[in-house]
């Protein structure tokens, strides 16, 4: 176990029974993130992002394997790691009754900041641009703007770690923008974040570092330049494309590096 | 165990019950409805104190149906609903340990239900004093009066027994339930089971050792027959410790089904 890495995924593996036998939506991934990164999981549909990033966040318990966050294993010490992370999901939504405000500050009391509360949430809703709706219930708020909610609930306790799972998703050009920048600064901050994407160009733009997923497993590691420089190509979809579908287009001929 | 942790995720869940415009209608829209049957019969049981007792331990005996209904409503929202909107992600990822987050959630189930009961009684007491300004002939006061005890110990029996109980089956229902839809198909027996038990005395089944152990029927019998004569002190206990027990039993069943990874299932 390394201390100087943020997060050390160690042959994790999750298997769930489905309805035609045993589903491997995870096999025997490993790798570490050091801080200040962006380390990116990409990978087509159902190709375990998800459920690695949950493990990760410890909202699911792995087969097997395991998962070190800034040193401490997740197992063992399940409530030190909720200091450490912040998770935010495009599939989990803000409490529909409740206002920005009175999230942060839900989320915030129950993390024990008491004093210090107010003053972080006043700068987490300047920051993230929540003034014009931080009184509006979340139930009214268009996808972006719970989107930022989202982000802000989970930097309220100040995390090491923040983990997103597709947080682009469903986003228009400028809130996608507006966003991508926002992760930007959150990297110089010296904070580790690791998300999930399957559209190559976010991938592209935020990631230094990237993990490709296909069927449970990792098939590919790397950054985006050296991915590059292997696959002889200068787009990451071509490297997708190639790592994915063994160097064939959808309909089966050679691809063509540019 | 943080009680801190706990007083802050119920008073969150309250919030959100207050902001519900169906649960706030659920709330007032029955006793409003069943006041007019209130103060009709109220008038029967000032003019005719003999039939008094049967009258109001009759109502006492509905009153859980209508609780059973309403809470049902409100715990399923903070289970089964938070599945179906997408919030248990969310609710799974805050500073607070699983347990702390089903035992936050029962006792805004419990505070739910006793506001709902001091509704209640509030129109009940409405009803009472509606009832006697309406009497064209002067009430008979001395005779309610002797029931007045007793009906108001029952209330708080019945109330008390049915707060702790209920929530906790409830909450267990939607837990395990992927939806509201599918949560409200498994309350319909449990109301029906209600329904059976304020009859069950009709089929000549009283208070007994083995009806004391059954939840529900048990609270029901112990009213109504401390209505008719009187109830031993040992009897209360015992439906008051099995009733904890029934609840804690229910809990852990709850704790154990929001451990599970199928919680994050969506419908």
């Amino acid at each position: 176990m390394n201390q100087n890495k943020s997060i050390e995924v160690s042959h994790l593996t999750r298997h769930y029974p489905g309805r035609g036998g045993l589903v491997r939506a995870l096999e025997d991934v490993s790798f570490a993130c050091e801080p200040g990164g962006i380390y990116g999981i990409v990978g087509p549909n159902g190709s375990g992002k998800t459920t690695c990033l949950r493990l990760i966040a410890g909202l699911l318990h792995p087969t097997s394997g395991s998962v070190n966050l800034q040193g401490a294993d997740l197992s063992r010490d399940f409530d030190k790691f909720r200091e450490q992370v912040g998770f935010v999901s495009c599939t989990a939504q803000p409490y529909e009754r409740l206002t920005p405000r009175e999230m942060l500050t839900f989320c915030g009391r129950l993390a024990g900041l008491e004093e210090a509360l107010e003053p972080k949430i006043n700068s987490l809703i300047s920051d993230l641009g929540i003034t014009e709706f931080q009184d509006r219930r979340c139930g009214a708020l268009s996808t972006g703007m719970r989107q930022r909610v989202a982000i802000a609930r989970a930097l309220v306790h100040n995390p090491g770690i923040l983990i997103f799972d597709e947080p682009l998703t469903g986003l228009d050009i400028v809130a996608r923008r507006s966003l991508m920048d926002q992760l930007l600064e959150l990297k110089s901050s010296q904070k580790t974040l690791l998300l999930s994407t399957h559209i190559p160009e976010e991938a592209e733009k935020l990631c230094d570092h990237l993990f490709i997923l296909n069927q449970g497993k990792l098939v590919e590691a790397g950054t985006v330049e050296e991915l590059k420089d292997k696959y002889l190509t200068g787009s990451l979809e071509n490297v997708l494309l190639t790592v994915l579908t063994g160097g064939r287009k959808t309909d089966g001929h050679p691809l063509a590096h540019p | 165990m943080n009680w801190h942790k706990l007083s802050i995720i119920s008073g969150k869940e309250l919030l959100s019950f207050s902001r519900d415009r169906r649960t706030l209608c659920a709330l007032l829209v029955f006793p409003v409805l069943v006041t007019p049957g209130f103060v009709y019969m109220f008038r029967l049981a000032l003019h005719n104190p003999k039939v008094a007792p049967m009258l109001v331990s009759g109502l006492f005996e509905c009153l859980p149906i209508f609780f059973l209904s309403l809470v049902g409503h409100i715990a399923f929202e903070i289970t089964a609903g938070e599945k179906e909107r997408g919030t248990m992600e969310t609710t799974l990822t805050l500073f607070a340990t699983r347990t702390e987050l089903v035992l936050g959630k029962y006792c805004a189930v419990v505070t739910a239900n006793l506001i709902v009961a001091a509704i209640v009684l509030f129109f009940l007491l409405i009803s009472l004093l509606s009832a006697a300004l309406v009497s064209s002939t002067p009430v008979t006061w001395s005779g309610f009066s002797l029931i007045g005890f007793k009906a108001g110990l029952s209330y708080l029996t019945s109330v008390t027994y049915f707060a702790i109980v209920y929530p906790a089956i409830l909450m267990l229902i939607g837990l395990f339930a992927r939806s509201m839809k599918e949560a409200f198909s498994y309350l319909g027996p449990i109301m029906l089971l209600s329904i059976l038990s304020t009859i069950a005395p009709l089929y000549g089944i009283g208070l007994s050792p083995l009806t004391l152990l059954v939840p529900g029927l048990n609270c029901l019998l112990l009213v109504q027959q401390y209505f008719n004569s009187s109830v031993d002190w040992m009897d209360w206990m015992i439906l008051f410790c099995t009733g904890i027990v029934y609840a804690f039993a229910c809990l852990k069943g709850a704790i154990f089904l929001i451990k599970r990874d199928a919680v994050l299932n969506r419908t």
